[in-house]
């Protein structure tokens, strides 16, 4: 085989190699383990948590959840059962092609191996991609999807039906695909399609028809969505939220009311502050997307970045590269955070994530431009900051000690092998909710659930069969006569019964070493 | 058409921005804020004694409030209080005309450092543009209104950088060097971290340059000693100083909370590991402070700090110059005449930032005008630029595109003389540390009628805050003789406590306090429990800015 096969086989190797060797990490966050039990749910019995048959929305207690993540950790369950494995090997395998896929956009893009292998490498050994690779998520779906339309499309010949069952599969797996998937196409037509330009689509090729078929795919998956119950809430609340910001229109009315109230002239203020600045937040919010510390910063309060902080070096290099030269490759990036602008404030990691691969090529690109020694300074520097970001793992398991508290598993299993007992959880023992990790860690059963929703939009779940969630107005007496029941309470429920007389039977401490479960016995419901 | 005359052009810029400067400059801000009451008193006590208010001969630094604040402002404005008295508007002169004379200096610098001929007619333009957006910045203004150090600094840097390009590019005598070496030596005496960075800023610049200067690189080398002869009593102390040091570690990155937390978290029990794992964290908690001051949000949105609403307030720079400055940085990559002066604009900006990011502050927009200073420039560049494609247009579109430009720019600049005239003193009454000019002149017109007056400056509108300055605005608004001051100015036995004559500024603690006699004690409702106060012992009632919420109370007992 050719070297250079070689080379990129190792990558991939490599890439599989990361991902696998640590299978059972990261621990899931709530959403997360959701997909995972539901996915198992559905393998065994062709319904989801909630007892619907094969339905096309799901539940979470953020937002509507599409289908395609969901069906394919089910059919991998169905595969390999109810383990990590069956969970995460889709992901990690989506995680492995990404770099191939990956290396042939670079080489599409630039005409250079040095880059395509540059660009895979960085994809291989990235750890936010590590990290997405082991997890269900609708990201790195979406990442392979995009990678592979860009091939096609760009490729002499198109294979229409190909184009509009992976459009078809990216409508079904992210709202976010709704947005960014018709300027995707038509930058890709018109920058990157060989032979092709203008011209072509002005002329009904066939070109033309995938773009046609792009908006009208997003029209009808838009209008389908809005017909739906809390389909236009959905939207409103998640994906164009900045028109219901109250703080933003609060302030333009404060803004203006000292304004008025320092005599000023009434149509002024109204010129000055009208809803306008909503216009301007949503594109200074998309723009802040792209700000370098969304690369190589914190995001989501963690102290590392999506990059290794020494890569910024090749990152700025590489930047003024394409400005100076071919700005084609600078389009992705704007395309993808597009939908920041019709959201409130804040960074959106899903969308800065989608922007991964063509940030790659530009530090791989920004790394061809610099000497044999300064790359290898770098990369020495990069591989030492990563050793030193994977060793530390107690720091990691503490900073993430809200989101993916891995101290839950054992409260879950030591709750569901309480023998003919009753037992209640308090339901704010966790950030987000508890009720996936029950359903993922012990073996719930679907039941004929009550409540027949056919679109359950952030519906949350209190009754698990033997267990029962505690809310925060559920309110605890001392038993008149003997009493089975035991509790897993919060501090917060803790502190309900200072007064009644209880028998404290364990407790357990978070990767803090703060207590935060109270196994107590001895007290009734009221 | 008709050309335009360049001198008429920048002096209508110089002109346009005086006057966005100087309108009603004793007005806005509405009170002097504890900078520049500090400075003030500070500079008068100078001119008086030659001593600070605590007495040290000349200081190199100024212990102010415990900031340690570099000594030229304090100089300049007791210079300025030598000749114009010690009115508040004094304080604020030497910043507006600082700022003023910083539209000439972008003018020279964007001529020195792109012209390789003085009379291009297109660097003229992207330097009198250049002047345009530094006459109406909003970080320009701000800074300039408040009188703050940092301007001064800056338009030193500007004025010595386009020495130094002056004596390269048209190859004048080494006076020219000595010239700029001088007022570089100047300039790192305006703020802290012109000590710093300055001297990283000339390294870029001689390695940029090396071809113009190596050459003759003997001729630079006495400037050079003498500039580090000059340089050396600010760095000598900057090390030596405990006073100064302990300010330094105050304002380091690692007073940060969140850091400080994190940090906690890498603790494994190894002092190697221990070790590598804090200094990563610091690392990248750095890295990201220092990425996050790029943020167009900040830069463009809310960056000044000016409003409590978020995303409405004023950036540095108005959100009309962000396309400008896209396009002046395309423009400054694909140009190939000038490429030594983008890469100084680039290192310039990208090493002036460093101050902000290894400071505590989420973020401090007055350690980094510099960078907005030059990232005006790159804003004028992308403008001509942008201009330059719209001559290409056809006729009609670029007709509507011109008013169009026009308006936006009207309307942002419009929005940010609101935001700062308007909603700043309304928003932030607290942070410019209002109303403590009238408690000041209220304690003076009590001062013969009790024995003693207790001020506490702990205040806020949503959290304790303890004001600082409190003892520079009594003596200030009293017109005490700093001679006086520095002799009766004392610490004192109660918590947080300092003297002078009859006043006592410290914590009241109303259960012991509320048996004093004769004396006037002014505190905020965080001190002092105001319902159970006879209501005809209060005496006065001080409001924030907005004339709404209770601030202060002044009660007599």
């Amino acid at each position: 085989m050719h070297n250079k096969s070689w080379l990129i086989i190792t990558i991939l190797f490599l890439a599989f190699f990361i991902r696998f060797y640590n299978l059972s990490s990261p621990f899931f966050t709530s959403e997360e383990a959701r997909v995972a039990s539901r996915g198992f749910i559905i393998s065994l019995t062709g319904r989801d948590e909630l007892g619907r048959s094969f339905p096309l929305l799901f539940n979470s207690l953020t937002d509507y959840q599409l289908p395609v993540e969901s069906y394919l950790v089910a059919l991998s369950e169905l595969l390999f059962g109810k383990n990590d494995l069956g969970v995460r090997l889709p992901f990690v395998i989506l995680g492995c092609i990404l770099p191939f896929l990956v290396y042939k956009m670079a080489q599409k893009i630039t005409g250079q191996f040095q880059v395509g292998i540059m660009t895979a490498f960085l994809t291989a050994i990235s750890p936010t991609l590590v990290l997405i690779s082991n997890i269900p998520n609708q990201i790195i779906i979406l990442l392979n999807l995009y990678s592979l339309l860009f091939l096609i499309i760009s490729r002499k010949k198109i294979n229409r039906a190909v184009i509009i069952l992976i459009l078809f599969i990216m409508m079904l797996t992210s709202k976010i695909a709704w947005l960014v998937s018709l300027p995707f196409v038509f930058a890709t037509i018109y920058y990157f399609r060989e032979s092709t330009g203008l011209q072509k689509l002005q002329s009904f090729g066939k070109e033309k028809f995938i773009l046609i078929f792009s908006m009208i795919a997003f029209v009808i998956i838009f209008i389908a969505f809005l017909r739906i119950p809390q389909g236009k809430r959905s939207i409103l609340e998640n994906n164009i939220n900045i028109f219901s910001d109250i703080t933003l229109i609060n302030g333009i009315n404060q803004l203006k009311g000292q304004g008025l109230d320092a005599g000023l002239n009434s149509f002024l203020e109204r010129v000055l502050f009208n809803k306008i600045h909503l216009l301007f937040s949503g594109f200074l919010n998309w723009f802040s997307q792209l700000s370098p510390e969304s690369f190589f910063g914190s995001i989501d309060g963690m102290p590392s970045g999506i990059y290794i902080g020494v890569l910024i070096i090749p990152f700025l290099i590489g930047i003024a590269y394409f400005i100076k030269g071919n700005r084609k490759l600078l389009v992705y990036p704007l395309i993808f955070t597009f939908p920041a602008f019709f959201m409130q404030f804040g960074k959106y990691k899903e969308l800065i994530l989608l922007t991964i691969p063509f940030i790659n090529i530009i530090v791989a690109v920004g790394l061809s431009k610099l000497g044999k020694k300064i790359v290898y300074s770098i990369l020495i520097i990069a591989l030492v900051e990563l050793l030193v970001t994977y060793s530390m793992t107690s720091f990691n398991k503490k900073i993430t000690n809200n989101d993916r508290p891995t101290w839950l598993k054992q409260v879950i299993i030591d709750a569901a092998s309480e023998q003919n007992k009753k037992i209640g959880i308090s339901d704010n023992i966790v950030n987000g909710d508890i009720t996936p990790y029950i359903q993922w860690f012990t073996d719930f059963k679907v039941d004929n659930f009550s409540e027949k929703i056919d679109f359950p939009y952030r519906f949350k779940r209190y009754n698990l069969g033997k267990i029962t969630l505690l809310l925060s107005e559920q309110r605890f007496t001392s038993c008149s006569g003997f009493s089975d029941d035991i509790f897993y309470l919060s501090k917060r429920d803790l502190n309900k019964i200072n007064e009644i007389n209880f028998k404290l039977e364990n407790v357990y401490k978070d990767n803090l070493n703060n207590e935060v479960v109270f196994v107590v016995s001895n007290i009734c419901l009221n | 058409m008709f050309k335009l005359n360049t001198r008429l052009v920048l002096i209508t810029i110089l002109l346009l921005g005086c006057f966005l400067r100087f309108y009603k400059l004793d007005q806005f801000p509405v009170q002097l804020n504890h900078d520049e009451v500090t400075q003030l008193y500070d500079a008068i006590s100078i001119a008086h004694t030659g001593k600070d208010v605590y007495g040290n001969f000349m200081p190199v630094i100024f212990k102010s409030v415990g900031d340690y604040k570099s000594p030229f402002y304090t100089y300049t404005t007791s210079i300025f209080y030598r000749i114009f008295g010690g009115d508040e508007l004094t304080i604020r002169l030497p910043g507006a005309i600082f700022g003023s004379l910083t539209i000439l200096a972008v003018f020279w610098f964007v001529l020195s450092l792109l012209g390789n001929e003085q009379s291009s007619s297109s660097n003229k333009k992207i330097a009198l543009y250049a002047a345009f957006f530094t006459a109406i910045a909003p970080f320009e203004l701000f800074f300039s209104r408040k009188s703050f150090e940092n301007g001064a600094g800056i338009l030193l840097m500007l004025i010595g950088f386009s020495v130094l390009l002056m004596h390269i590019k048209n190859k004048l005598s080494t006076r020219w060097i000595y010239l700029s070496l001088f007022i570089f030596s100047i300039a790192v005496y305006t703020y802290f971290s012109h000590a710093i960075i300055i001297p990283l800023l000339l390294l870029i610049f001689i390695l940029i340059f090396r071809k113009h200067l190596f050459p003759n690189w003997k001729k630079y080398l006495w400037p050079l000693i003498i500039l580090l002869a000059l340089y050396s009593p600010i760095i000598i102390l900057t090390i030596t100083n405990p006073d100064v040091s302990y300010r330094t570690k105050t304002v380091f990155i690692k007073q940060d909370v969140n850091l400080g937390e994190l940090i906690k978290f890498t603790k494994t029990g190894n002092s190697f590991l221990d070790a590598l794992f804090e200094n990563r964290v610091l690392w990248d908690f750095s890295l990201s402070r220092y990425l996050s001051q790029f943020n167009p949000i900040y830069l463009f949105g809310n960056g000044l700090d000016l409003t409590n609403q978020g995303i409405l307030g004023a950036g540095p720079l108005y959100l009309f110059q962000l396309p400008f400055l896209i396009f002046g940085v395309i423009y400054l990559l694909k140009q190939t005449t000038q490429t030594l002066g983008a890469k100084f604009i680039f290192f310039w900006i990208i090493i002036g930032m460093i101050p902000s990011g290894l400071t505590f502050e989420r973020s401090s927009p007055h350690r980094v005008i510099m960078v907005f200073t030059m990232l005006n420039i790159v804003s004028a560049i992308g403008f001509y630029f942008l201009l330059s494609i719209l001559r290409g247009f056809r006729f009609y579109l670029s007709k509507l595109l011109y008013p169009l430009i026009f308006i936006i720019m009207l309307l942002n600049i419009s929005f940010f003389l609101h935001i700062y005239f308007i909603n700043y003193p309304n928003e932030k009454s607290q942070s410019i540390q209002y109303p403590f000019e009238q408690i000041a002149r209220f304690a003076w017109e009590q001062y013969d009628k009790v024995d003693t007056i207790v001020f506490d400056p702990l205040y806020g509108i949503h959290a304790p805050f303890i004001g600082t300055g409190a003892h520079y605005y009594l003596a200030y608004f009293g017109n005490y003789p700093p001679e006086k001051f520095q002799k009766e100015y004392r610490s004192g036995k109660g918590e947080r406590e300092t003297i002078f004559d009859k006043f006592s500024i410290r914590k009241v603690d109303w259960r012991e306090d509320q048996n004093l006699k004769n004396v006037l004690i002014i505190a905020s409702p965080w001190s002092l429990p105001i319902a159970n106060i006879s209501k005809d012992k209060i005496i006065k009632t001080f409001k924030y800015y907005d004339g709404k919420k209770d601030a202060f109370y002044a009660v007599k007992l």
